[in-house]
């Protein structure tokens, strides 16, 4: 089966051209060796047959990006049959800079320019034929959002196999020669690294780092090649080889391409659309109120009355209903009574008391992508830059840490988007501290026991907790682990578009889909273990929660809890569970106090827990439960991202001591003020 | 800082130079000032990138080569960071970038 891969700048459209191609038959699978996902899926019956690799959306091939890095990577060792390089019409100057790039890397090239209805009805024009006898390469116009021209694009897909050379058009003769005595040099180690010679040869001329490193050339031979680059340098008035040679390329691109194939739009009254908006979004005085209302109504929205609505409805479905239905059923079978308490106590209400959550995470994800895909983000980041540059981070870490209240999977992972490491390691230390969805029930709880007077306050302050401790941890770490130079900050600011709601559907799907997958595995296998950890004894025979396997381990860990206010086995326990999945706190509390009713309806909870905890230490294991380690699946993404185990032991060591101090200072100081 | 401080004070070009932009005729200054230092509202031609090694590599490939034209568009209510438009796109970059792009600041009726 043919294999096509997609690349192009972010914001291009590159998405929505991947689910027209692959319609529902996507899957997100992992990248064997990196540590970024792919996503693939399968092209569409009508369309024929070939596997789509949706690509990181990129701006250049640089070696300092580790998304842009994974792109060469993976064009250059799978060797796909063909890349659809998809452009922005409406941007297109910027956008060519990507295919001029990706052409070099010699595998077939079809250049897709998207967008083609807004560059056509804006009053611009776009001689696609002509680009294409320039560049060499099949160049289709489309509207991937309009479903325009899709298929004829997937006809050149599949029928481009050629790879084209275009350096003659693009580089000076300097240049041409200098490639070409360095090609001379390289050829024995290209082969033995399999890249592709003349591509490796302008890497070197542009002192790339990373080819350097990998081709690890000899001493003389690195000097040849540093002697052939000073003397391409002396050609040029720019001075240095890596704006000369794109220099070059931005050159070919205005003066062969853009002006004489692109008519640009003309703009009514000098303002685009998108230029309105910022005007009031963007705007000194707005746009911090704009900011805070879009927020506060999302938060709103999901933890309000709309997300309660449908976590109270989706309860009562699971709890009493479903729950009922199974004991019924189970007894009208005249099954065991311990294997009833398996289903019910351990199966059901575990994975139910994961489950109520997806309404609120599903909306919370819901208006993230509309924002996302209108553009709102980029805005955010950039109002927000400055103030976050005091905490050590960058206005481009506000998305990770906001996605943080969702899942701090997702989250973590959208640290991709910060090309500096100081930045990215920053960015995923500290969006744990962000309260993830997960996390709710348990202050639900709590809250229900001891402060249902003042349900939003304490609610509120938790959340806000949360941030603080980030705040402080920022300071802290960049003036400690992190100090040193502030990193740059350069972002584009798209333009604005209105979401689909095909787009945001599917990308929504896909989060509901993961959550629905760890529900039915990862939560499913802890709840049946739980069950069994807190009903068998260390001789593995039934015997009475207190004398479980769970009773002397907690034991074992409780005095730790001590000084903290809440020092006994169970609350322990809970926590212990709560690295597995943070919402497992709450079950495990459930099955722990032997209840009647269902663990994950809170109310049952309630007087237990009262009786259990003071008013000052449930402040306290609230404190606790939202600052230690996230659960298991949060850490593996942490260790991927990191890519390394010191920086994922330091988060962990970090986030431990963060939780011990504040609970402790939280427990002793409401000690003294309630 | 010390490229800062020596780019304040703006350089006077040999000569004076008329450009053709988007078909029209602008008079360029004679003088050369940084990014930062152009207010929103001006524009100016991009001569010289005094930044080092990654950010050098970002600026580039988002297209702030010598030559390009930039026009700044606005200020982010903290202060910082500006917003530019380059080779009809909108980027956002911080003034310490900018501080170290050298421009020969541009007038014209279309400035805007």
């Amino acid at each position: 089966m043919k294999t096509i891969a997609l690349t192009g700048n972010p914001n291009s459209g590159k998405t929505t051209l991947f689910n027209r191609l692959t319609g529902s038959n996507q899957y997100v699978g992992n990248w064997p060796g990196v540590t970024v996902e792919k996503k693939e899926g399968l092209l569409k019956k009508e369309f024929g047959e070939a596997v789509i690799t949706d690509l990181p959306g990129i701006y250049s091939l640089s070696p300092y990006s580790p998304e842009e890095v994974i792109t060469r990577d993976y064009i250059l060792k799978e060797k796909p049959d063909v890349i659809i390089n998809i452009i922005d019409g409406t941007n297109i100057e910027r956008n060519l800079y990507l295919t001029l790039s990706v052409i070099e890397l010699g595998r077939p090239v079809v250049v897709a320019v998207n967008m083609m209805d807004e560059v056509n009805s804006t009053g611009g024009a776009i001689d696609c034929d002509a680009i294409s006898k320039e560049l060499n390469v099949p160049v289709v116009p489309i509207s991937a959002r309009k479903d325009i021209n899709i298929e004829a694009l997937v006809r050149t897909a599949l029928s481009c196999d050629k790879a084209v050379d275009l350096s003659d058009k693009i580089y000076s003769d300097d240049a041409l020669i200098a490639i070409a005595r360095i090609e001379n040099l390289i050829s024995e180690e290209c082969k033995r690294c399999g890249l592709p010679l003349m591509w490796t040869a302008i890497k070197l001329l542009e002192n790339d780092i990373r080819i350097i490193k990998q081709l690890d050339l000899p001493a003389d031979k690195q000097r040849a090649i540093d002697d052939i680059a000073r003397g391409f340098e002396s050609t040029g008035e720019l001075g240095d080889r890596e704006t000369m040679l794109a220099d070059m390329r931005y050159k070919f691109i205005t003066n062969t391409l853009v002006r004489k194939h692109v008519v640009k739009p003309v703009k009514p009254g000098g303002e685009s659309l998108s230029d309105r908006i910022d005007r009031f979004v963007t705007n000194r005085i707005l746009a911090l109120p704009i900011f805070f209302l879009i927020f506060s109504l999302i938060f709103y929205l999901t933890f309000g009355p709309l997300g309660s609505f449908f976590s109270n409805a989706l309860d009562i479905l699971i709890n009493d209903i479903v729950s009922q239905a199974v004991i019924s059923m189970l007894t009208s079978v005249n099954a065991k009574e311990w294997l009833i308490s398996l289903v019910t106590k351990g199966v059901i209400s575990g994975v139910g008391g994961v489950l109520v959550f997806l309404p609120q995470i599903a909306i919370l994800f819901f208006f993230l992508s509309l924002l996302e895909d209108s553009g709102y983000m980029a805005r955010a980041a950039f109002i927000m830059d400055r103030l976050f540059r005091r905490f050590g981070l960058s206005g481009k870490s506000f998305i990770p840490l906001l996605m943080g209240f969702g899942c701090s999977v997702p989250a973590v992972m959208a640290t991709r988007t910060l090309e500096n490491e100081r930045d990215r390691r920053m960015t995923i230390i500290l969006t744990p501290f962000m309260s993830c969805a997960a996390r709710w029930p348990i202050y639900a709880l709590f809250i229900s026991a001891f402060f249902e007077e003042k349900r939003w306050i304490v609610a509120l302050g938790i959340y806000a907790l949360g941030i603080v401790v980030a705040v402080i941890s920022g300071i802290v770490l960049k003036h400690t682990v992190f100090r040193g130079e502030t990193v740059p900050f350069v972002m584009e600011l798209p333009t604005y578009r209105l979401p689909t709601l095909e787009g945001t559907v599917l990308q929504l799907w896909d989060r509901v889909k993961e959550f629905l997958l760890r529900a039915g595995t990862l939560i499913f296998t802890m709840s049946i273990f739980v069950w069994f950890l807190s009903n068998l004894g260390p001789d593995l025979t039934v015997v009475q929660t207190e004398n479980s396997i769970f009773a002397h381990i907690g034991r074992i860990i409780a005095p730790i809890f001590a000084p903290l206010g809440f020092g006994n086995w169970k609350a322990s326990v809970s926590l212990l569970t709560g690295l597995i999945a943070k919402e497992a706190v709450v079950s495990t509390m459930g099955i722990l106090y032997g209840l009647e009713s269902s663990a994950a309806e809170s109310g049952g909870l309630v007087p237990v827990i009262m009786q259990a905890f003071t008013p000052q230490s449930a402040l306290a294991f609230m404190a606790f439960a939202l600052l230690y380690v996230p659960c298991v699946s949060t850490l593996a993404t942490i260790r991927r991202e990191m890519n390394s185990l010191k920086w994922t032991a330091f988060t962990v060591a970090w986030q431990l001591g963060m939780a011990y101090l504040v609970s402790f200072i939280v427990y002793n100081v409401s000690r003294l003020v309630i | 800082m010390k490229l800062t401080n020596r780019y304040q004070h703006t350089l006077i070009l040999r000569s004076s130079m008329l450009t053709k932009l988007n078909g029209l005729e602008v008079k360029c200054l004679k003088l050369l000032k940084t990014l930062k230092d152009l207010k929103p509202g001006q524009f100016g031609i991009v001569t010289e990138l005094k930044s080092k090694g990654p950010i050098k590599r970002r600026l580039i490939d988002m297209g702030v080569t010598p030559g390009a034209k930039v026009y700044v568009r606005k200020v982010a209510p903290f202060g910082d960071p500006i917003e530019i438009n380059i080779r009809g796109y909108e980027l956002s970059l911080r003034k310490e970038e900018a501080s170290h792009i050298i421009v020969q600041s541009c007038s014209s009726e279309e400035g805007k």
